[in-house]
């Protein structure tokens, strides 16, 4: 890993490209969940639809963000060991999480939020120092989502004493296919979603057989022509940290309770929708290169996987022929 | 002359399971003999020449009347039984389908303003169709020669 680029740039967020904007389209962007939101939308729909995703994205922060005191994921961790009633959204996100988990065999894991505070994640990103210089302190297993208990009748919901969930990704990944059909529904047929890197098309904008769209190796960046669903990148580029002499990031295994020893600096997939281009992305990640890929292949998803060294894998469906260097 | 019970009939094939049916007919494994499937009503009866058949009893009205009771009660506390279980197997149903599926599929108030509740829905997905993809593959046909319009990056 080139250590000296990781301590050069430990948080900026990466520079964007020079996108275009397709014909009859116009870009919208506002800052949400700790990151940009990025949207393009029909020209006369633009403002009706920026309205409809700033307001959903603003609702679901206030919901699921662990940064703010008062949100009822903060709530709900803050009384772990007695049933609390949840709302609809927040029991939905839960629900998915668990889902997920489950068809991860717990390789993705909500319930890790302990772990990554004592990893030194202990405020939003832009907040955290690149270095820090406190303890390292042993990560502790997880798993513990398994004793969650939900009551999907009353919508009520039992944390073990001990665990604290964390939806991050998942959340964003949700939000991003829920303003897609939110847009949908108030008539709108074209739009793309970029919250932060995880991102999901709407139709095709006018006089476009595709959305060409950039995926990130080491180095080196290539476009890919995105039909429909979704794409998300999971990696160490961005959020990362020293502790010490140790590199810390995000992406924790739950085997250990520790940042995941992987061989991999990103992967990228390519789903149907973004909660599971989401999940699957940081699941191939933290399993590694060989696990990583026989796990995007059984389920047919497509991927690109960077190596450490900056080379690079493929799992089909992905469009090896089709990517063009930017 | 006695029949010696290990002397089989070999017009019937051997079945090696009880009663096994065969070609609509019961054969006994045992002896291989076919046992003519008789029903109760076509049993001969046993009647001589000038008996008349007797005339039920009447029951009696009080009798009767308990009986009607009975039943009534025993109606009143199936159909109890039958709406409870009904109503377990509804709610067990309702909970299966929250648990396992669910959608950040959006709604929009009766207002017609734009909320972001999402609600559960049986059409998505539980744990083993969580990943699925519906097939194909989500990609265009052509390399583009258009400058890129958003991108992906490390999350």
């Amino acid at each position: 890993m080139d250590q000296a680029a990781l301590r050069k740039h430990p948080s900026a967020e990466p520079t964007p490209p020079d996108y275009s904007i397709p014909n009859g389209m116009r870009r919208e962007e506002f800052r949400a969940m700790g990151t940009t939101i990025s949207l393009l939308l029909p020209e006369s729909q633009a403002a009706q639809g920026a309205r409809i995703v700033r307001s959903l994205f603003s609702e679901w922060e206030q919901v699921l963000s662990r940064f703010l005191p008062n949100s009822e994921l903060s709530q709900l961790n803050a009384r772990a060991g007695t049933p609390v009633a949840v709302s609809d959204l927040l029991y939905a996100v839960l629900a998915t999480a668990l889902t997920a988990a489950q068809a991860t065999q717990g390789v993705y894991d909500p319930a890790l939020l302990d772990q990554l505070v004592r990893a030194g994640y202990d405020r939003t990103f832009d907040d955290l120092p690149a270095v820090r210089f406190d303890p390292i302190i042993p990560g502790e297993p997880g798993g513990r989502w398994r004793s969650i208990k939900v009551d999907p009748i009353r919508r009520r919901v039992t944390l073990p004493v001990g665990i604290k969930l964390d939806f991050g990704g998942i959340a964003k990944g949700m939000a991003v296919d829920a303003a897609l059909e939110q847009l949908r529904q108030n008539g709108i047929r074209t739009a793309l979603v970029n919250a932060g890197g995880d991102l999901a098309v709407l139709g095709l904008s006018p006089d476009a057989e595709q959305w060409p769209i950039t995926v990130p190796g080491q180095g080196q960046s290539w476009t890919i022509p995105l039909h429909h669903g979704a794409v998300a990148t999971s990696g160490i580029a961005r959020r990362h940290w020293w502790q010490g002499n140790t590199l810390q990031h995000h992406l924790l295994d739950p085997r250990t309770g520790l940042p995941a020893q992987s061989d991999l600096w990103s992967v990228t997939v390519v789903a149907d929708r973004c909660v599971q281009a989401e999940v699957t992305a940081k699941v191939a990640f933290i399993l590694g290169s060989k696990q990583g890929a026989e796990f995007l292949r059984r389920h047919h998803i497509a991927g690109l996987l960077v190596h450490e060294d900056g080379t690079w894998q493929i799992v089909e469906p992905w469009p090896v022929h089709l990517m063009k260097e930017v | 002359m006695e029949k010696n019970p290990y002397q089989y009939d070999t017009t019937v094939q051997w079945i090696p399971q009880q009663n096994q049916l065969y070609e609509g007919r019961y054969v006994t494994p045992h002896t291989g003999q076919l046992r003519p499937q008789v029903l109760q009503n076509e049993r001969p009866q046993a009647r001589s020449g000038n008996q008349k058949p007797r005339p039920p009893e009447k029951m009696p009205k009080a009798r009767a009347l308990a009986l009607a009771h009975t039943f009534k009660k025993w109606l009143a506390v199936a159909a109890l039984i039958s709406f409870g279980t009904f109503s377990g197997l509804v709610a067990f149903h309702q909970a299966s389908i929250t648990t396992s599926s669910q959608t950040s599929q959006t709604n929009k108030t009766s207002s017609g303003s734009s909320q972001a509740t999402p609600t559960t829905s049986s059409s998505s997905q539980n744990s083993s169709s969580f990943l699925n993809q519906q097939g194909g593959n989500n990609f265009g046909s052509s390399s583009s020669s258009q400058t890129p319009v958003s991108g992906t990056h490390t999350s």
